[in-house]
This record gives structure tokens, C-alpha cells and sequence, in this order.
């Protein structure tokens, strides 16, 4: 090849340089002409573009600087003009002769068809060819790959055709042939495909029954073989309809004669061309039927709602129907050439997908797989696939294909139907379920639990089992009418257990319509009250204490207004008492000196009739009876107005309206009082005595609570000691010392003491010895509350069972919190 | 001349029966007896009475009222309310009108006691200007700022009854009025309480909140500016003496009782002095100065001013109140001792020493040559304090340079 550029320089440079000479010495001559002609020539045949333009280029160069050396009027415009005048027509030429050439070079650069499939790329295109054919065939075929290079002459395509179809099938390339004038042919090549691309024309044509596939490549525009002209015509491949493009015959039997293209040869073409023709029309008759089955198909794939997929050997995804790309949203690139479990990127670690992935191994058919694929926003969708393998004529495994389709939905609705099965199935609620005559079609565990029947044992059952018999029969009466008229029923039912207990249920039955509006069953839901119930009676029970309670609050401020109410008699009561009892003594001195008077008289014998009337009178009336009673009765009866005053006193103190802040109280002081005041309580069964220490120091408390706590004790004490049922009187002693910063208050009985197994329980709330309407047992536990809770103490107790019990109060002083607060 | 007293009730039953339980006295004093309010004025105008004894709830004009007028145009009578009624807002609406309460039923020692103890009262004042300003006069002048830090104290979420206490005793007018209350029966207060922080402890929060705050007896008596400095000092002499004598007591281990009554009575003593120098306070301004300059007995001056010195007002004004008698002996005594004619050694004997060892000029070396107008020595040795006196200079003069408030 370098041979070749270098001659070819030479060439150039020595005939630039013979047109100097000539020009120079034969002036006029046509031998510049020629030499002109020439090197246009030697560009034309430029292996390539680089050359063509440097040659050009150099000559020109030459043909100038010879010039301006050479002939000093060179330069002249005259000289210039002639010299150039000539020379651009020259550039002309030689350029429309260059771009026929890169035209040329443009086809041979074109990209080559892959045909790793074994399609063979025939390259057929103008008139061109044959410089190709002769000259570099070989490289042209090796780059594009192509077996044959046809020249197409439009009458004739057929025939170049078919010849190179028996090349392609016998595998034969590399040769060329020559085909001037091939037998005209009414017929065109039939294509599957007709594809224009990068301005190159692809037709693919499947040929015989061995499925390999030859491509015809041209550029766009190459003409297609055209029966009807004779000439070249340029025809547009998409201006001719399908149906004009009759079948083609091509015989893979026919045995072919080698490429010595020659005038024998040209009938066995003919023939060959026939049987391709006919074939050809095989081939177009079946195709068309094939497009009708497939647009069947096509049409079933649009219309369904499920996909079709496909998959290589390797298991990878080669083919997703649109339908797949429309529901996941995913681009083809993120799923092709991907394997399914790839793709799902949901735990494909699951038996299901262990098992799936058998089948796929085992190449077996499968259906109903269902798997779980995440989408790109992390939503998870659920897919069920069906496939079968793929085989070929030989039974080889070539893939997979199958349908598929979204069941996100009904995964969604059986999860919620889970959902709320398992919500039913727990509810501590009972529920039964019957159908239209009552009879229970199902029971969740709670009914199990309540009842002691079994799910087993209730099914098929009437809910009657469970009645008790203390429901009223109206009330079933009513609620069947009520549900058999379609509206809700609630009440309460008393029911029996399979055990005999009886438990209350709040129960609420709903008829359960179909969706043309029937009843078909009964739902009843039951709310176990029992505990309600019990409830409901221990609150009556405490309405009826707080009411119990405010009555006495009421009568305890009535009690101060009622204290005063006793004060003002009870002052001029005593008052007057006093006055009496002074007077008495007044007069019974008065009377001592008349008596005296009298017996004097009597003595000497004076006024007898008076004197014997006073002694009479004496007598009658029996005066020293009457003076010592007098007297008694005086002194009895302030007495009694000093102990009114002094319990209307305590009572005033014991009502007065208690403070949340606390104050110093004297508790010998209200012990006492507190005492006068429940003295009923005690009096009868007990003797109280007091040993007060008499300068206890003055406690900071909340009076009126402490005064509860002691009334609490007090009270307690005398009960206990009435429960010992003995004749003789009990003893309750109060005791009260100093001690350290505290107060120690004991309040002491005689009484049956508390049991050892009592012991722990004497402070609990609710609980009580005592029977039932005699206490509620809160009295301790209060007490408690307000000894430790509100004033830092303590409060305990010491009892010997028939003995009797001492309760020991301990308070600080001192307040403890406002102590701190201070500090 | 018998004394005469005048019991007011609408229930005539009250009114006989007290007649007929007073029958005993009946040498020993007039009892006169209205059937209300009006009768009572009426009665007043016509006939000068030394105590007017009167129940609360009456028709048309009740207790408070009543008294009120007394007060404006009898003040030389000492009001007594003897009630039934228990609610304590209206005790506490007495509490201006009123010197004493007592409640229903009251037994006969009980009143003929108080009447006692309120008649004995002439023997310090008779019915002379001193007595009418005192009688009418509840007011004794507070210093503002105690008064604010009480109200700040009692206002506050953790108010204390000790801090509380401890604010009350800084000053005289303060402590006198808490403890008047306190004297009276109506709320349970064991008689005899002499210190503030006790009176305090047993009224209890709630009620003093409501004295101090909605009855608002302390608010009357905020004294004025010019007076301020001279109210201070009372205040702080008093607080002086207050902790010497404390101390004193200590030193001579006397029994609480004893101690509290000096302790009360101390604080209380210059009571006289708050009144006069709010009553007059130039004319004590003069009497002040005379006594820096000439260095006499401020008593000899007041009776010269007034004709009568802040002992005797002082015991006056806590006698209508009801304080212990203890109390008021010592306090009436306190610069004359030798004139109770006890000579028993107590807390007038400590508190007799306290106001003179007291002094910045006293010296106990030189004790021979004080004025015994100033200390009563023969009062002293009769009630056996005389070896002390050196030991109890030596407390005043420690507690001095501790440099006590």
C-alpha cells in the first residue's frame, strides 16, 4: 500500500513539475493541459481523503511557486488569471470526483450489524458496487460481516437475491460474483421487517424453516427492486404497501451451482428464483396468519389486566409485557436481565421462595406464586406468577414465560380480614354469632371462658343453653321481637355457667343483614357485669354513707347554733339556782330566828294559839325534811346546769369547723371533751378515769381531726368492752404524757382485745369486726391517715385477746413541715 | 361611793337572773339593768358607769354598735361583752369596741371575778382625761414597716407561727393587741398567755390571717412620720429590757410561769409611753429632752405633764384588757415597786432591776448613789435581789456589747 501512495506521489509531483517545463519552454502547448488532466486524475484515484487533498494541495503549491519563479510575470493578473482560470474548474472536478469516492467510504464505515444471532448482512446498494466487488471485497467483508455483496439492478434483485440466499445458506462468503444482467423478475423479496435507520435500510428476512435470518442492508436511498420498470427508479420504502410486496420462493433444497456466473447458470437461477418465489409466498401466507394470531394474542394481553413475562435460560427477565411497567412504575432497565428474586428484593429467603425456586431449577411449570416486591417509595406490592419453561424443537430449556398479576389489594383485604377475625377472637367481650332461628354458628374464646362450654359444645346449640332462669321471660320476648324487626336489642341477662355459677352480662344483639337487606344472623356482644353489678351495689351502699355522712355534718354545724341556742337558758337557769341557793340560806336563817322566836314564846307562855300553829305548820309541812331537801334539791340541780353547760360546752368545741392550717390545742383538754361528748357510748359499759399530765405542752394540730381519731377510740374501746358481755362495768383509762418533742396519748379498755390473726388487718380500710350495719370499718384507717399522714405521728396498739386493748398516740409537738420550711 | 355597772340584754330572763345571782354583792356595788341598746344609752347619759356588761345579738342594735357608742361618749367605761353567740367573725368585730369578752354561760365566779379585776383599775386611774383617752383610745401606734413585714409574713405561702411570733414581739403595740385577744376565752386560748408567738400558736393561722388581714385592728395604728423615731425607740428599750429580763431569768432559774408573766410585762411596760406619745406627742417631746438633759426619772415628769405616768396608764389599758393580773401589777409597779406592797420576789422584782440596769449610764459600783427614784433599793433588798444585782449588771452590760436589737 505504501508502495502505492509513493508512486502515486511521484506521479503527482513529476507531472506538476513537467507542466512547468512545458508552460515554461513549449508555451501554448496542450501539454499543460494534460499534465492538468492528469494530476485531476490522480486525485480522483486518491486511496484516500488525506491524499486526494495533499496532492492537490501540492500541486498546486508547485504550479505557483514554479510560476512565480520561473516567470517573473506570474504575478501579473493576466498570467494569474489564465493560470487559475484553468485551475478551478480543475478544483471543481476533482472535488465532484471526491465526494463520489467519500460517499463511497461513507458506506464502508458504516457500523456493522451485529449478527451474533448468525444473520448474515448482505450489503446491497447502487451501482458503486462493482469497485467493491472487485477490489475490496475482502476488507468490506470483513468489516461489515457480510457473505455477499449484491449490486442491486432493480430487475434483477431477485436474482442476486436469491443467489446470495444460497450462499448464505451454504455458508459460502468471500466470493464475489459478477452479475451483469440478471434475469428481470416480476417478483420482490419478501421482509419480515423493514427498519430505516442512520439513512440505512434494514430488511430482515427469516429464511427456511432453520430460522436464520438474513439482513439486507442499504442505504435509504437505494431503490428497491421494482418488477414493473426497467429503469432505476428510486422508490421510498415506505411508500410501498405491504401488500405489494409479493412472497418470495426461496428453496433451501436447491442445490446450487457455484458462483461462475455465465449464460448457463442464468436459467438455473431462474428456476431457483421461481421456487424461492414460491416459498416466498409460503412464507408471506404464514406470516400473515401468524400476524392475525398475534394480533389475537396482542389483543388478549391488552385487554387483561395481568402481564406476561419471559425469561432467558439463565432465569433472567428478558420480556415484560407494558402492563408490568404501567403497575410497578420501574423502568426496564431496573428489571430486565434481572432474576425474579432480584426484582421482588423482598425477603426471598422464605420457604415459599426456597420451594419457587426448586421449581424454577427443575424447570417445572408453576402456579400461583405469590411474592412480595418493594417499590421504589417502600410500598410493598404483591404479585402472583404462573410460568412455564420454554423449550425448543430439540427440548432444550430456553427460558421461562408466563402471566403474572398485582394482588396488592387482596392482600390487603386478607390481612384485614386477619385482622379483625383475630380482633374478635380476643375480645374480652363475648360474642356470639347465630343465624336466622338462633342457633349459634360461632363463638369467640371470651364466651368460652365465661360459660365453661366449649367452642364444640356451643356450636349448632341454641344460646338458651345458657340461661339461668332468672331472666324474666318478657325480656326475651322483647328482644326477639326487637331483632326480628331489624333493629338492636340491650339489656341484661343473667346467665348460668356449665358449672351452675351465675354471672350478669350486659349484652347488645344486632341482626346482621345480607346485601340484599335479609337477616342472616344475629350478632350478640356481652359485657360481663357482674363486677358492675357488684359495684353498682357497693356504691349505694357508699351513697348511702356519704348521705349518712352529710346528715351528720349538718347536725354537727346545727351543733354550734345549737349550743348557743342551750347557752342562753342554761346561763339564767343557773343563775337563778345560785340565787335560790343563797337565798335559801338567807332565808333559813330567817326561819332559825323565828323558830327561835317562836319556842321562846312557847316557853313563856306567850301567844299559844301562834306558837302551836307554827309547830303545826312545822310539822306538816316536816321542815327539816324540807330544808335539807331544799337544800340538796339547789345544790343537785346547779350541779346539773354546770354539767349541761359543760357538755354543751365540749360539744360547741367538738363541732367547731375544723382548720387546714393547725393550732396549739391543749389535748388533755379535748380528750375530755371529746369523752363528754360520746359519753352515751361508754357510760353504760364502762367507767372512764383520766390521768392527764397536767403541764402537757400545748400540740400543734388540726383539732377537729384530732378530736375524730380520739372519738374513733373511744368509741371503739366501749364497744369492745360491751362485747365481752360481762355484767359488771368495764374500765376505759386516758392517759396523756410528755415525751421528748411528742405527746404520747394512750387510750386504754378492758375489753375482748384483738386476735392475732386481726393484727395486721386493724389499720386496713373496710375491714371490721364489728356486724354488718355497726361501722364500716373505716374509723382505724382514717385515723391512721390523719395520726401519720397529717401530723407525723404514729399510731399503734398493744392487746392481749380477752384481756384488752391500749391504743398509743404519738404526735410531734411541734409541726414538723412548717418546721422545715422555716429552717 | 359604790361602783356602778350596767348589764344590757334583750331577754329579760338573763337580766333577772342576773339581778337575783348579783344579790350578793349588792354592798359592794350598783347594778343597774337595760333591756337593749337605746335603754342602755339612755341609762348612760344619765348616770356615770365604771363597766358596761353586754350580750352581742340584740334586736335593733346589736352588741357591737352599742359598745362602739360607749366608747365614743363614755370612754372612761370599761366594755365587757358577755355573749352566746359562737361565730367568730363577730368576736372578732368586737374586738375595736370592746375590752373583754366573756361567754355564755358564764358562771358567777367567773364574772364577778372580771368585774373585780375591772373595778380594781380606779385605783390606777380615776375617771380623769388619762383614763377617758385610754378607754376611748385603741389605738397605739405601730411602725409601718413591722406592720408590712407581718402582712408580707402571714401572706406567704410558708408562713411560719414562729417567724410570725417573732415579728409580733419587736413591737409593743403588736404584741398588746395579739394577746388582748387571746385573753379573751372565746377561742379556747388557755387563759394566761403571755407571749406572742404562743398567742399565735394556739389562735392558729387561719384566724390570725383573718385578724391581721380582714379585721385589719393593726391598721389603725400606723403612727406617723415625726413619730416614727421616737416609737422606735420605745420599741427598742422595750426589746432591751425584754431580753434582760429573759436572760435574768435564766440566771435565776425561775419557773415558766413566772417567767412568761415578767417576759409579757416587759414588752408591755412602756404601753403607757406609746400612748401618751401618740396622744401628745410634742408634749412628750419636751418631757423627752427634759429628762436627757436634767437626767430625772421620766416618771416624775409625765406626772408633771399629765399628771400621770405611763405605769399607771400602761396597767390601766392591759387591766381593761384582761391581761393576767400578774401582768398588770408588774407593769403598773414597775418604777415604783415598794407601792404594791408585795415584796415577794418575782417578776416585778426583774423587771424593777431590768429597766435600770438597762441604762448605758448605770454603774453597779456606784449603785449606792442612784436616784431612788430610779431603782428602789430598799424594794430591792426586802425582796431579797440584792446580792444578785451585781450578777444581773453583768448580763446587761454582755447583752449590751452582743448589741441586742
Amino acid at each position: 500500500m505504501l508502495l502505492h501512495h509513493a508512486l502515486f506521489s511521484l506521479l503527482v509531483l513529476s507531472l506538476s513539475t513537467l507542466v512547468f517545463v512545458f508552460d515554461r519552454q513549449f508555451p501554448g502547448t496542450p501539454w499543460v493541459g494534460v499534465f492538468y488532466s492528469l494530476i485531476v486524475f490522480m486525485v480522483a484515484i486518491a486511496p484516500s481523503a488525506i491524499y486526494a487533498v495533499t496532492v492537490f494541495a501540492m500541486a498546486s503549491l508547485l504550479l505557483i511557486a514554479g510560476g512565480i519563479f520561473f516567470d517573473p510575470e506570474f504575478m501579473t493578473p493576466v498570467r494569474l488569471e489564465s493560470r487559475f482560470s484553468a485551475l478551478i474548474p480543475l478544483a471543481i472536478v476533482s472535488f465532484m470526483i471526491f465526494r463520489f469516492k467519500i460517499d463511497r467510504q461513507k458506506l464502508q464505515e458504516a457500523p456493522v450489524i451485529s449478527n451474533s444471532n448468525d444473520d448474515l448482512v448482505i450489503v446491497f446498494g447502487q451501482n458503486e458496487g462493482s469497485f467493491y466487488r472487485n477490489h475490496n471485497f475482502e476488507s468490506f467483508q470483513k468489516k461489515m460481516g457480510i457473505a455477499g455483496y449484491l449490486d442491486i439492478l432493480p430487475r434483477n434483485a431477485l436474482a442476486h437475491v436469491a443467489k446470495c440466499l444460497e450462499m448464505a445458506i451454504e455458508g459460502k462468503s468471500g466470493s464475489s460474483f459478477n452479475m451483469p444482467g440478471c434475469n428481470p423478475h416480476s417478483s420482490i423479496c419478501g421482509h419480515e421487517d423493514v427498519t430505516i435507520k442512520d439513512q440505512t435500510l434494514y430488511w430482515r428476512w427469516t429464511v427456511s424453516s432453520e430460522g436464520r435470518q438474513v439482513i439486507f442492508r442499504g442505504t435509504e436511498t437505494s431503490q428497491l427492486p421494482d418488477a414493473t420498470s426497467a429503469t432505476d427508479r428510486p422508490v421510498d420504502v415506505k411508500d410501498v404497501p405491504e401488500s405489494d410486496i409479493p412472497a418470495v420462493q426461496a428453496s433451501a433444497t436447491h442445490s446450487h451451482q457455484p458462483a461462475s456466473v455465465n449464460g448457463n447458470s442464468q436459467n438455473n437461477l431462474e428456476e431457483r428464483t421461481q421456487e424461492l418465489e414460491r416459498e416466498i409466498a409460503e412464507h408471506l401466507a404464514a406470516r400473515k396468519s401468524l400476524a392475525q394470531s398475534e394480533k389475537r394474542f396482542r389483543d388478549f394481553a391488552e385487554s387483561a389486566s395481568d402481564w406476561f413475562w419471559e425469561m432467558d435460560s439463565e432465569l433472567k427477565f428478558s420480556f415484560l409485557s407494558d402492563k408490568f411497567f404501567a403497575i410497578t412504575n420501574l423502568q426496564p432497565d431496573q428489571v430486565l436481565g434481572k432474576t425474579r428474586d432480584q426484582v421482588a428484593s423482598i425477603s426471598t429467603h422464605s420457604g415459599d421462595w426456597s420451594a419457587h425456586l426448586e421449581d424454577l431449577k427443575n424447570r417445572v411449570p408453576f402456579q400461583n406464586f405469590e411474592y412480595g416486591f418493594e417499590a421504589q417509595d417502600g410500598s410493598v406490592r404483591w404479585f402472583r406468577v404462573s410460568g412455564k419453561p420454554i423449550l425448543d424443537d430439540d427440548q432444550e430449556f430456553l427460558g421461562y414465560r408466563g402471566t403474572g398479576c398485582d394482588i396488592t389489594n387482596r392482600k390487603k383485604n386478607e390481612e384485614r380480614v386477619r385482622v379483625l377475625s383475630k380482633a374478635v377472637d380476643q375480645s374480652p367481650s363475648q360474642i356470639i354469632i347465630t343465624d336466622l332461628e338462633g342457633n349459634i354458628d360461632y363463638v369467640n374464646p371470651a364466651v368460652e371462658t365465661f360459660s365453661g362450654y366449649s367452642s364444640a359444645e356451643l356450636i349448632g346449640q341454641n344460646p338458651r343453653i345458657l340461661q339461668s332462669g332468672n331472666t324474666p321471660p318478657e325480656t326475651y320476648q322483647d328482644m326477639w321481637e326487637t331483632i326480628l324487626k331489624g333493629r338492636v336489642w340491650q339489656g341484661e341477662l343473667s346467665n348460668k355457667a356449665k358449672s351452675g355459677a351465675l354471672y350478669w352480662s350486659f349484652c347488645t344483639i344486632s341482626p346482621v343483614k345480607s346485601l340484599d337487606g335479609k337477616i342472616t344472623h344475629f350478632l350478640a356482644s356481652e359485657e360481663d357485669m357482674t363486677l358492675r353489678k357488684q359495684d353498682a351495689d357497693s356504691r349505694e351502699e357508699l351513697e348511702r354513707e356519704l348521705q349518712q355522712a352529710q346528715k351528720l355534718e349538718a347536725v354537727g354545724q346545727l351543733a354550734g347554733g345549737i349550743a348557743h341556742e342551750i347557752n342562753t337558758p342554761i346561763q339564767y337557769i343557773g343563775d337563778n339556782l345560785r340565787f335560790l341557793e343563797e337565798t335559801n340560806d338567807d332565808i333559813a336563817r330567817l326561819i332559825d330566828a323565828c323558830l327561835e322566836m317562836s319556842s321562846k314564846a312557847q316557853e313563856a307562855g306567850h301567844l299559844s294559839d301562834e306558837t302551836q300553829a307554827v309547830n303545826a305548820i312545822c310539822e306538816d309541812i316536816d321542815l327539816e325534811f324540807l330544808r335539807d331537801e331544799t337544800t340538796n334539791a339547789l345544790k343537785q340541780s346547779l350541779e346539773g346546769t354546770t354539767h349541761v353547760a359543760s357538755i354543751v360546752r365540749a360539744m360547741k368545741e367538738f363541732s367547731h369547723p375544723g382548720s387546714k392550717e393547725k393550732s396549739a390545742v391543749d389535748l388533755n383538754h379535748a380528750l375530755e371533751s371529746t369523752a363528754t361528748v360520746c359519753r352515751n357510748e361508754w357510760k353504760y359499759v364502762a367507767e372512764m378515769d383520766f390521768d392527764l399530765e397536767p403541764e402537757l405542752p400545748a400540740v400543734m394540730c388540726m383539732a377537729a381531726e384530732l378530736n375524730q381519731v380520739f372519738l374513733n377510740l373511744i368509741t371503739n374501746a366501749a364497744h369492745a368492752v360491751g362485747d365481752k358481755g360481762e355484767s359488771e362495768m368495764g374500765k376505759i383509762s386516758i392517759s396523756t404524757r410528755s415525751a421528748g418533742d411528742s405527746v404520747e396519748v394512750r387510750i386504754a379498755d378492758s375489753g375482748v382485745g384483738i386476735s392475732g390473726e386481726n393484727h395486721d388487718k386493724v389499720f386496713d380500710q373496710f375491714f371490721t369486726t364489728k356486724e354488718v350495719g355497726k361501722g364500716t370499718g373505716q374509723g382505724l384507717s382514717l385515723s391512721q391517715d390523719i395520726i401519720v399522714r397529717k401530723h407525723n405521728g404514729s399510731i399503734r396498739f398493744e392487746s392481749e385477746p380477752g384481756a384488752g386493748t391500749t391504743f398509743i398516740v404519738t404526735i410531734p409537738v411541734n409541726d414538723q413541715s412548717s418546721d422545715e420550711r422555716a429552717a | 361611793m359604790l361602783p356602778n355597772i350596767l348589764f344590757v340584754d334583750d331577754d329579760e330572763r338573763i337580766l333577772s337572773a342576773l339581778k337575783r345571782m348579783l344579790r350578793t354583792k349588792r354592798n359592794e356595788w350598783n347594778c343597774d339593768f337595760a333591756n337593749g341598746g337605746r335603754k342602755a344609752l339612755a341609762m348612760l347619759e344619765e348616770k356615770d358607769f365604771d363597766v358596761i356588761v353586754s350580750d352581742m345579738r340584740m334586736p335593733e342594735m346589736n352588741g357591737a354598735e352599742l359598745l362602739d357608742e360607749v366608747r365614743k361618749k363614755h370612754p372612761g367605761t370599761i366594755r365587757i361583752v358577755l355573749s352566746g353567740f359562737a361565730e367568730e367573725q363577730s368576736v372578732l368585730n368586737t374586738i375595736s369596741s370592746a375590752h373583754q369578752y366573756l361567754a355564755k354561760p358564764c358562771d358567777k365566779e367567773n364574772l364577778t371575778e372580771t368585774l373585780k379585776r375591772a373595778l380594781s383599775l380606779r385605783t390606777f386611774l380615776d375617771k380623769s382625761t388619762a383614763a377617758c383617752v385610754v378607754g376611748e383610745m385603741n389605738r397605739l401606734a405601730t411602725i409601718p414597716s413591722v406592720l408590712a413585714e407581718l402582712k408580707d409574713e402571714i401572706n406567704s405561702p410558708d408562713a411560719s407561727v414562729e417567724r410570725l411570733g417573732q415579728i409580733v414581739s419587736r413591737d409593743i403595740a403588736l404584741t398588746a393587741q395579739t394577746l388582748r385577744i387571746t385573753n379573751s376565752a372565746y377561742f379556747g386560748v388557755p387563759v394566761g398567755v403571755t407571749s406572742a408567738g404562743d398567742a399565735i400558736r394556739f389562735l392558729g393561722m387561719d384566724t390570725f390571717r383573718s385578724i391581721v388581714l380582714s379585721v385589719g385592728i393593726f391598721d389603725e395604728c400606723v403612727c406617723s412620720q415625726k413619730d416614727m423615731e421616737s416609737v422606735t425607740g420605745l420599741n427598742d428599750e422595750s426589746l432591751a429590757i425584754g431580753a434582760l429580763v429573759e436572760k435574768i431569768c435564766q440566771i435565776e432559774n425561775l419557773d415558766s410561769r413566772a417567767t412568761k408573766i415578767a417576759i409579757a410585762a416587759s414588752s408591755l411596760s412602756h404601753i403607757g409611753s406609746l400612748i401618751l406619745m401618740t396622744q401628745w406627742s410634742d408634749l412628750y417631746d419636751d418631757i423627752l429632752v427634759n429628762v436627757k438633759e436634767s437626767g430625772r426619772p421620766v416618771v416624775d415628769e409625765e406626772q408633771r405633764t399629765f399628771n400621770v405616768s405611763h405605769p399607771e396608764l400602761g396597767a390601766y389599758l392591759l387591766g381593761a384588757w384582761g391581761f393576767p393580773e400578774l401582768v398588770v401589777e408588774a407593769v403598773a409597779f414597775h418604777h415604783s415597786p415598794s407601792e404594791s406592797d408585795k415584796f415577794d420576789f418575782g417578776p416585778l422584782t426583774i423587771l424593777h432591776a431590768s429597766q435600770c440596769l438597762i441604762r448605758p449610764d448605770f454603774d453597779i459600783d456606784l449603785v449606792d448613789q442612784v436616784d431612788p427614784n430610779i431603782l428602789d433599793l430598799d424594794y430591792i433588798g426586802r425582796s431579797g435581789a440584792m446580792s444578785k444585782l451585781r450578777g444581773w449588771a453583768d448580763a446587761a452590760k454582755s447583752l449590751q456589747t452582743q448589741g441586742i436589737h
